[in-house]
């Protein structure tokens, strides 16, 4: 087991000045789960490819322990991979897909197909180790994949979406394996994904990243209830917090009516009067309309547990006391406000929105840094 | 996602769908006669070349000629090895061996080269694989000269040796091209796993990639054979001496200026055809994809 | 960012020479073999078209564009020319047409389409020499099979000298040119059907479109790609075609059925004029790399849409 250490690594591709992966600094300790995650292009691949040797590193050293193996082809660094598509040997039988390393480390025969065994158990692939991968469901494929990188016991497990070819249900199934399979044998693992309910799941820690740039890294619950920036913010949490932009005037902004106060330190902070206000969709208190932001609900999503409504707010619908504090000037906003399932909310409905204390996440509009709380 | 050649689903009758199964049926056999028909027009030459094979001298350059022999005469068979227009044995050996070596020395140059192009982005892959497109527009005939004051420098003038490096480097472009496209349809990632589990180059390319590409590998090989096989204008004008020219020019020896022994020419033929089709036939499943990985997409 | 961007230039610049030289051993094999028996032959070629050279090879110098000139002043030239591009768009433009519709017919369901399509490999496999050979002795006028099937089939009234003159002899080998382009051709558009997805061709069906326009607006538009390699490689063979003229029509004196090709052929082996041979061989080659480059321009086989 080992740690691993991404000291200012970068990548360049061909053709294109700006590196895939940004002089990246990682230190993900010894049998941790880190997850990383991003939208498409964001380099996470890249990094994850740049570990296993796959990827030259432009800049900066890549460590797994003590070992620098930035400069070691992929065979001796000692790390198992599930790829995307499996990639499994297609004129392999499982059994010799899932031995296949300790075949080609010599390992003797008998050994080998304990080894073998012993992996197909813990993953229920024994009544198809004498089938060829062709023969197999996506999701039995998915644990041959798995099962190719456990009876390594390596140092290191690289995983790249790993389940984005299951269905709905099989993820969210395998997704839970994975993780408790992962604590189960401690092996150092960095998993990624673009979908954030994974990276939310799995991960013991999350690192958020864009455009080859590490936005932050942190454990599910620092980077859902602590975003360092408006990227983050948005990023995290399904569905995604509302950001919605406002002027600081005096002590504090006015989104549709509502007062939002600003610390002096907050407001020390800011590079211009331009704030964004973040409120998740559970941050909001549903009030009778007149009171707080004034909005109407323009959709109803049931989802059984909970229900979604998507409003508008908009001046003239803010309750007639706070109406001279609103700027008349300001545009409707779309919020998303999460209320108990099976609620009785119509569309076309009026209420009233008003932020719950402490729900509220303060950004410098033009940095996207979150201000200090 | 793990098949390697992942086919495009066959295009199948989509109409008369809707047609009764008793027309549907009577209809496909319909098919079937329009399918005999053009299958004897593909034949009939062939057809000619397997009755006149049987027929005696006098018989084939009757007036009017006869449909089929009226007396067969399989010793056509024994008595073309030995005739005073061509030492036919010495012409065997010669198509076999040139076509052999040259097809061996074709996917020894090929090979490494369409592996390494289909997997890695350098600078010279384009003008690489341009120089190699180039050379299936010349031919051999065309550059006679040049060929053969060449071969003449390096004493190997008139020799297997000179059909044997001509057949393997004019055939060398459609051995890449076959094989490029094979080893491209291998997923990266199979290759890179086989490397985090600890091959070296060589290993996965031996365990992993040539097992998965074992279909193109053979589809290049028996094509450069049979081109190899059926060269005829390049070893009529490099190859002088009688003993060293493969079938195809010997045969031509048959035909004289005044009279031409047709039966030999017919049973050297069919000599000449029989292998390869046999062979084409074993790849006739891998042509159609083989194509298809060749850029028709 | 702190980006040193020429340092990261010259890193990726020192990765990329590298590269080509790790691809080195990998090419090498090829490239020499390209190198001796293609590269330089065809500079030599280039090199005689502007020698005087003996009909022997002994080489009187510097003869600058004077081979080209001898070519292009050849009497018959004209003729030879315009034989080459009927032989070249007629057997091109057949090969395609006849191609299509034997790709489209093998394309369907029915009991023995397998040894139809074995059968229709054949002509592709076997000596194109032999195949044109057996037309050789079965045009006959005397003793030829083909001609007494014709008449006895009443198509003709008596066995007629086909290989005998020109016209009817040249006719006869773009026929059999046809002949042995086909199969090569069929199977490239089968290959070209069969990535034809079917939902495409449900969708036509639902959008209410007939068979006709069925393949017209749809199947094929989606052919283009494989219509272009079968022309490129139809006109490349067809047009380096020596074996079936040589063997067809090589027997008829005078030059009016002779392409470009097999006039090159004449000139080397009757005439043994090696440098004027290897100008028209050089003028050939010109010759196909603009056609195909100008049928590229038209086509743009990578057009998307």
């Amino acid at each position: 087991m080992a740690t691993v250490t991404f000291d200012g690594a970068s990548r360049y591709y061909a053709g294109n000045d700006k590196p895939a992966v940004d002089q990246l600094d990682l230190e993900v300790e010894d049998g941790e789960f880190l997850v990383l995650v991003g939208p498409s292009g964001c380099g996470k691949s890249t990094t994850l490819r740049m570990l296993a040797g796959l990827e030259g590193v432009d800049e900066g050293a890549v460590r797994i322990g003590e070992r620098d193996v930035t400069n070691l082809p992929p065979k001796d660094r000692d790390i198992a991979m599930v790829f995307q598509n499996y990639a499994l040997y297609p004129h392999m039988t499982v059994a010799d897909n899932i031995g296949f390393h300790l075949k080609i480390k010599k390992m003797p025969k008998a050994e080998r197909a304990e080894r073998v065994l012993e992996a197909a158990k813990l993953l229920d692939l024994e009544p198809y180790l004498e089938r060829k991968p062709a023969k197999l469901s996506g999701g039995q494929r998915q644990r041959v994949a798995m099962g190719r990188a456990i009876v390594r016991r390596p140092q290191v497990f690289c995983m790249d979406e790993p389940l984005s070819n299951l269905d709905a249900k099989l993820r969210v199934q395998t997704r839970t394996q994975i993780a408790s399979l992962q604590r189960r044998l401690g092996v150092t693992t960095i998993y990624v994904t673009h979908d954030q309910v994974e990276a939310m799941t799995m991960g013991d820690r999350v690192a958020v990243l864009k455009d080859g740039l590490l936005q932050q890294c942190d454990t599910p619950i620092g980077l859902f209830g602590r975003p360092k920036n408006l990227f983050v913010a948005g990023f995290i949490g399904s569905p995604a917090m509302n950001l919605i932009p406002a002027t600081v005037n005096g002590d504090g902004a006015v989104i549709g009516g509502q007062p939002i106060g600003l610390t002096p330190a907050q407001r020390e902070a800011l590079t211009s009067p331009n704030v964004v206000v973040g409120v998740r969709p559970e941050g909001w208190t549903l009030k009778p309309a007149g009171e707080g932001i004034g909005a109407m609900v323009e959709v109803v999503e049931e989802l059984g547990s909970d229900q979604f409504l998507y409003c508008s707010t908009s001046a003239e619908l803010t309750a007639a006391d706070a109406s001279e504090a609103a700027d008349e000037s300001e545009a409707p906003h779309t919020i998303t406000v999460r209320a108990p399932g099976m609620s009785a909310f119509q569309r076309g409905e009026k209420v009233g929105l008003v932020p719950q204390p402490g729900a509220v996440h303060l950004f410098d509009a033009e940095t996207g840094d979150r201000l200090p709380d | 996602m793990s098949t390697v050649v992942d086919r495009p689903v066959t295009v199948t009758e989509v109409d008369g769908g809707g047609d009764p199964p008793k027309a549907r049926e009577r209809r496909r056999w319909g098919l079937t006669i329009v399918g005999s028909i053009v299958a004897l027009i593909f034949l009939f030459p062939y057809l000619i070349m397997l009755i006149g094979a049987f027929k005696t001298r006098p018989e084939i350059l009757r007036v009017p000629p006869t449909y089929l022999p009226q007396e067969w005469a399989p010793s056509n068979f024994l008595t073309m090895w030995d005739t005073p227009e061509t030492p036919l044995p010495a012409n065997l050996l010669s198509t076999v061996v040139i076509s052999l070596c040259g097809t061996a020395l074709a996917l020894l140059a090929a090979l490494p080269a369409a592996y390494y192009t289909a997997r890695h982005n350098f600078r010279l892959k384009l003008p690489f694989l341009l120089l190699v497109l180039i050379t299936q527009m010349l031919q051999p005939t065309v550059l006679a000269s040049g060929l053969f004051r060449e071969f003449i420098t390096l004493e190997i003038n008139d020799t297997w040796l000179t059909m044997i490096l001509v057949n393997a480097a004019f055939n060398l472009s459609f051995a890449v091209w076959i094989m490029h496209s094979f080893f491209a349809s291998v997923p990266k990632e199979i290759e890179e796993a086989a490397w985090l589990d600890g091959c070296s180059r060589g290993q996965s390319l031996t365990r992993i990639m040539l097992p998965l590409v074992w279909p193109g590998i053979v589809t290049a090989v028996i094509f450069t054979f049979i081109a190899c096989w059926n060269e005829f204008a390049a070893s009529l004008i490099l190859l002088p001496t009688d003993t060293n020219q493969p079938l195809t020019v010997a045969l031509t020896r048959f035909i004289g200026q005044y009279e031409s022994a047709w039966q030999y020419v017919f049973a050297v033929s069919l000599i000449g055809i029989v292998p390869v089709v046999a062979l084409f036939a074993l790849i006739e499943k891998h042509l159609v994809s083989g194509l298809t990985a060749g850029g028709v997409k | 960012m702190t980006a040193p961007t020429t340092a990261h230039r010259s890193l990726r610049r020192r990765a990329r020479r590298q590269s080509t030289l790790q691809a080195l051993p990998w090419l090498a094999p090829a490239l020499i073999l390209i190198g001796g028996v293609v590269v330089y032959p065809v500079g030599y070629m280039i090199y005689t078209s502007f020698r005087d050279l003996t009909r022997f090879g002994t080489d009187k110098g510097w003869a600058g564009f004077d081979n080209y000139a001898r070519v292009l002043e050849l009497e018959h030239l004209p003729k030879v020319a315009m034989n080459t591009v009927i032989w070249v768009v007629g057997v091109v433009m057949l090969s395609i047409g006849l191609g299509l519709v034997l790709a489209q017919f093998l394309n369907k369901r029915f009991p023995g389409r397998k040894v139809l399509r074995m059968v229709i490999i054949v002509p592709w496999a076997a000596s194109v020499v032999m195949t044109s050979t057996v037309f050789v002795y079965g045009l006959d006028p005397f003793y030829g099979i083909i001609n007494r099937a014709l008449v006895d089939l009443g198509l003709l009234d008596e066995p007629f000298g086909f290989l005998k003159s020109p016209v009817p002899g040249f006719l006869s080998a773009m026929a059999v040119a046809v002949f042995v382009s086909i199969p090569f051709t069929t199977f490239v558009f089968l290959a070209g059907l069969q990535a034809v997805p079917h939902d495409v061709l449900e969708a036509a069906q639902i959008d209410g479109a007939g068979r006709v326009q069925t393949y017209w607006r749809v199947v094929f538009p989606m052919l283009r790609g494989a219509v272009v390699v079968a022309t490129i490689i139809n006109v490349i063979n067809v047009f380096n075609n020596l074996p079936i003229l040589k063997t067809m029509t090589g027997a008829i004196p005078g030059y009016d059925a002779d392409t470009t090709t097999s006039l090159m052929f004449k000139i080397i082996q009757a005439d043994r004029q090696i440098d004027t041979a290897s100008a028209l061989s050089v003028l050939n080659f010109v010759v196909v790399v603009v056609v195909i480059g100008i049928y590229l321009r038209v086509v743009r086989p990578m057009r998307e849409d």
